[in-house]
């Protein structure tokens, strides 16, 4: 008895002496803030299909600071308030209307309006009107559809979805998110003041003790990374806003099947609501007639922060035009715009570029967050870049567009008539007029070059372009000019120049001394075959006999009197400027989306995540190595149980396209395996599908290796083998995955193989006596899985941060002990027992306070916990035995907490 | 053409632009008619008067350097010049059907060139005859609001003429 007393005046003293956490200076609830989703480069490569859960939102406010300044100093206010505020006040609004959207969305007051329109159970209304709009931002139809779907959720209806459904057949299960998909119908907003461990699922693979300590420490010193939207700052930068806009997602699988409709339907109604008179008028008072001139596609990014996409994945002009500003966040733009592709006049296109570098950072901090001090610092630099860019781009098209439009008013009879009359006078006198003759021959090189080798490819990105209806309104200058008509000319002038240029060369008319100076060729002819750098932000051309009149002038009043600018001096110079006109036109209907926005949606990229394209574009897949490994596992297992039987007479045809994948039983079913005639075809099938079992089905992905040599007539199969090219190690290359793909510039890819080889590996063990073989292979198959899942990089993997979690067990331990390190990179809590961790997780989940110590006994009958709210600690009883908390899968409801009655202790709803 | 219109603004002088502004600031700038000899279609827009002011609608997703005002700035009055005249009927009614949006040189959604330079003004006051220094730019909206390069014209007050704007 006495020893049972002591035992409870030690536990009483314990109870006393209960460590107390360090204090919190948090005013955000992190409970709000998503997950840190950290991964690899495949798991992300593979997250690119899924949708984002969190989101930067970028703002550049300097087009509508400079209208606001312009704006009060002609109605003589304070120029500086009125821009200040109307600034702020655009943010908020924007802020605002993302929110509403978001709360009618997730109590099903609106409908999700699905990104994919092929789907059999799309709205009809909604459907026909994607499909008859050119593009969705600039159908007034859909501007009705949508108001009245808004009008409709501002009506008080207990239940939105049968009123929904008899406007448009939307349907209930595929249109509608389901209750508690978004946690608490909440989103978290954040303005990233300091760009800090918050973003180190940004920065690197795996979270490390390092990272969490950062993490915690910018958890616990808040104030100086973020704030709430809700707080009242002053703002860091007039320029431009870094939000973070979190959904709080609780189901990930509903997430995943609705999550981009979701986006989708963010979008359209964000463009709708930012222009809706009555909203705004609500919230942002005397601004609300200037907001809807501000252009969103100009002044809004939308960036995922993290893998997942905004906008599904997809190989087209429009998604890699847009990916590709990640380019202007990142430090080198500035320093070596020399190399950018855009700076040229002759860019490849964005899909060479993903095929020349396939395997590219992820993960690393691959838009330089950390050489920046402040976040709005970061921002400017990166809409910066983006500005210049996009004023080149716009000058480059437009300049572009009107040269053609003027050069082709000319009609090509003339033209063919004055190039005539220029060789005559050439031909008469070639000494006195050398700069006609230097003009002539660049003529010829040039039109030889541009219209023979590029004409095809430019023919194509050309006649994209006509389908642009932004295109459309720049040429609306004349009523009937139509980019038709662009490529239509210059075909017609290049038979004339050709046909003029042929009958020189016949002539041996260069021959003569004619001195050629590089400069004098156009830009274009220069960067293609001389290699020559581009200038940045300078697409200016040598020009030739600019004579004024010229050959082809344009109106110009300069100042007082109306005159005419020579815009080519002769016939052979104006066939010149058309054709770099041309190429610098076609270089622009790249990054068309991107770089000349005009749109009221704000323009959406997957800037953290380089391989969202390569896998959209199928130049990484993240499954490969997975699904090489296993299939090499099965196949090795396969081989355990044929090497007692001998191998199979199989053959299989070598007629196979590379970057197919292709299954065996693919092969079979295609006729491209072939038996040994001695066998009996029918019983070596059935044997071989029956050892293959279930990697018949998995697919192999025939990738090109260098190799010089034509490739072999069939590939022979020797046990279970496909291997393509013989057996010399000089000439074969197996891919295994994208990363090891070694380039060779002297040879052609030729020879296809498939990576299943067990010949060479297998030889030293298919001598081995029978009864070790098999024994011998099963070894073999584990290791060979072992060690080809154990890419750090090819090889999915993904680790998940609770913030919250992070930032409590510093306060309880005051650091990031090495112990906690992987329960932290679960997602977990890490604390001094699972009951503790039991008690602490029901605190946060039912009450809206911090806790400053916890104490267990060891009993596990009780748990007292001290909070900020209270000074007795509230107590929970329970099963709180170590069995108990180990099976307890949900946290402990308000009920099962005994409160002091002197505690507010908020509870949470 | 029977009727002769006469359109005054309220945003022509620098001074009268502004005190209209900051009277009506919710509702945007506004153009003062004066149906002088009370043109019919006039006196609709006016709704029944013979003088009236009028909101006008300003372009959607327009605002900055995007390609409208670029090359509008950048070519107003050097290769983009008054051509053919434009009927005021149809200026009359395209304000009725709040499809018109009204510039004058001291538009605010004008941050491309600055309105108080030499060339500017030069420029600007080249659209009209006789040196007139308020012309007005009227550019028609489409459905969605936004500029067709193809729909510009000038009204120039001295002479109470309209031309179509072209590409020279």
């Amino acid at each position: 008895m006495t020893f049972i007393s002591s035992f409870l005046l030690i536990l009483l003293s314990l109870n006393l002496h209960a460590e107390e956490w360090k204090k919190s200076q948090l005013k955000i609830k992190l409970p709000e803030m998503n997950n840190l989703e950290f991964s690899n480069r495949a798991a992300c490569a593979n997250d690119s299909n899924k949708p984002t859960k969190s989101l930067f939102i970028l703002i550049d406010n300097l087009n509508l600071g400079k209208t606001l300044y312009r704006f009060a100093k002609n109605e003589n206010l304070d120029s500086s308030v009125f821009t200040t505020t109307g600034i702020k006040t655009y943010r908020k609004t924007l802020l605002q209307a993302l929110n509403t959207i978001t709360y009618k969305l997730v109590n099903r007051q609106l409908p999700l309006l699905p990104v994919n329109t092929d789907h059999y159970l799309t709205p009809l209304s909604y459907q026909d009107l994607s499909r008859r709009c050119h593009s969705l931002d600039r159908c007034p139809e859909l501007d009705i559809y949508i108001k009245s779907l808004w009008d409709l959720s501002e009506k008080k209806y207990l239940n939105y979805i049968p009123r929904i459904l008899k406007f448009d057949n939307f349907n209930s299960n595929l249109h509608f998110l389901k209750d508690e998909v978004v946690k608490k119908n909440r989103v978290g907003c954040y303005e990233v003041k300091k760009f800090s461990a918050l973003e180190a699922h940004l920065y690197g693979g795996k979270p490390t003790k390092d990272a969490l300590s950062e993490l915690s420490s910018a958890l616990i010193n808040n104030q100086d990374y973020f704030s709430s939207c809700d707080e009242e700052n002053k703002m860091p930068s007039l320029k431009v806003a870094t939000y973070q806009w979190d959904l709080l997602i609780s189901d990930d699988k509903e997430w995943d099947r609705l999550g981009f409709d979701f986006w989708n339907s963010l979008k359209l109604y964000l463009n709708y609501l930012m222009k809706d008179e009555a909203f705004l008028k609500k919230v942002a008072g005397e601004y609300a007639y200037i907001f809807p001139s501000v252009s969103m596609s100009e002044s809004v990014v939308l960036a995922s922060n993290g893998c997942g996409s905004i906008s599904p994945p997809s190989c087209t002009m429009d998604y890699l035009s847009k990916n590709s500003m990640r380019l202007f966040a990142q430090d080198e733009f500035k320093t070596s715009m020399g190399e950018i592709e855009l700076m040229k006049q002759i860019p490849s296109s964005l899909a060479d570029d993903l095929l020349k570098n396939p395997i590219v950072d992820v993960n690393r901090d691959i838009l330089d967050f950390k050489n920046y001090e402040m976040a709005h610092q970061w921002t400017e630099n990166f809409f910066d870049n983006f500005s210049k860019v996009k004023g080149f781009f716009k000058l480059r098209l437009l300049n572009s567009t009107k040269n053609l439009f003027y050069i082709s008013r000319t009609k090509v009879e003339h033209f063919a008539a004055s190039l005539d009359r220029d060789l005559e006078t050439l031909k008469k006198s070639p000494d006195s007029n050398e700069e006609l003759k230097r003009s002539f021959y660049h003529l010829c090189a040039e039109y030889y070059v541009g219209t023979h080798e590029k004409l095809s490819f430019l023919k194509g990105d050309i006649d994209n372009l006509s389908k642009n209806e932004q295109l459309k309104d720049v040429l609306s200058f004349n009523n009937d000019y139509r980019v038709e008509n662009i490529l239509e000319y210059l075909s017609s002038i290049r038979n004339e120049v050709i046909l003029r240029c042929n009958r020189l060369e016949k002539e041996k008319f260069w021959e003569n001394n004619l001195a050629i100076n590089r400069p004098d060729y156009k830009r274009w002819y220069r960067q293609e075959v001389y290699q020559e750098k581009p200038a940045p932000f300078d697409d200016s051309d040598p020009s030739f006999l600019k004579t004024s009149p010229g050959f082809i002038s344009i109106a110009d009043h300069n100042g007082v009197n109306k005159t005419e600018l020579s815009l080519c001096g002769s016939a052979s110079e104006c066939a010149r400027v058309y054709l770099a006109d041309m190429f610098r036109l076609r270089a622009v209907s790249n990054y068309l989306t991107a770089l000349v926005p005009n749109s009221g949606f704000p323009t959406d990229a997957n800037i953290f995540n380089p391989y969202s394209e390569r896998v959209a574009c199928k130049t990484y897949d993240p499954w490969r190595k997975t699904k090489t490994s296993m299939f090499q596992f099965f196949v090795d297992l396969s081989q355990a149980g044929l090497s007692i039987i001998n191998p199979m007479p199989v053959y299989v045809s070598a007629t196979i396209d590379p970057k197919t994948p292709v299954s065996f039983a693919t092969l079979v079913k295609d006729g491209k395996v072939f038996y040994d005639p001695s066998f009996n075809k029918d019983k070596v099938h059935a044997s071989l599908m029956l050892d293959l079992g279930a990697i018949a089905g998995i697919p192999c992905l025939i990738s090109i290796s260098d190799i010089k040599q034509p490739p072999v007539a069939y590939y022979a199969f020797n046990g279970i083998n496909i291997n393509a090219c013989n057996e010399d190690s000089k000439n074969t290359a197996t891919v295994n995955d994208s990363s090891d793909i070694r380039t060779s510039k002297t040879s052609h890819s030729e020879c296809f193989t498939c990576s299943l080889s067990l010949v060479g590996s297998l030889k030293q063990v298919t001598t081995a006596v029978p009864v070790v073989r098999p024994f011998a292979f099963l070894t073999y198959a584990l290791i060979n899985l072992y060690k080809n899942m154990s890419d750090p990089e090819n090889v999915p993997r993904r680790w998940e941060v609770n913030p919250f979690f992070v930032h409590e067990t510093f306060r309880k331990y005051g650091e990031i002990p090495k112990k906690c390190v992987r329960s932290l990179s679960r997602g977990d809590l890490c604390l001094e027992s699972k009951c503790e961790e039991v008690a602490a997780k029901s605190v946060y989940a039912n009450f809206n306070t911090y806790i400053e110590s916890i104490l267990t006994d060891p009993f596990g009958q009780q748990t007292k916990i001290k909070t900020s709210s209270c000074s007795k600690p509230i107590i929970l009883y329970n099963d709180l035995s170590l069995t108990g908390c180990q099976m307890r899968a949900r946290p402990y409801t308000v009920e099962d907490f005994k409160i002091p009655s002197s505690c507010k202790v908020k509870v949470t709803k | 053409m029977k009727t002769i219109l006469f359109l005054l603004l309220a945003l022509v002088t620098d001074t009268s632009f502004a005190v209209e502004f900051k009277a009506l600031m919710n509702a945007g700038p506004k153009l003062s008619v004066s149906c002088e000899r009370g043109e019919t279609s006039c006196i609709e827009l006016c709704k029944g008067e013979t003088e009236c002011v009028i909101e006008t609608v300003l372009c959607r997703d327009c605002m900055g350097s995007g390609l409208f005002f670029t090359e509008l700035y950048r070519s107003l009055g050097r290769s983009l010049l008054p051509s053919q005249e434009m009927p005021l009927e149809k200026i009359i009614k395209s304000l009725k059907e709040k499809k018109m949006m009204v510039m004058d040189r001291r538009f605010f959604l004008n941050i491309i060139e600055d309105y108080n330079s030499f060339d500017f003004k030069e420029y600007y006051s080249l659209l009209c005859d006789y040196q007139d220094s308020m012309p007005i730019l009227f550019a028609e909206l489409d459905s969605k609001q936004v500029p067709d390069f193809a729909k510009i014209s000038v009204f120039c007050p001295l002479s109470q003429t309209a031309k179509i704007l072209r590409f020279e």
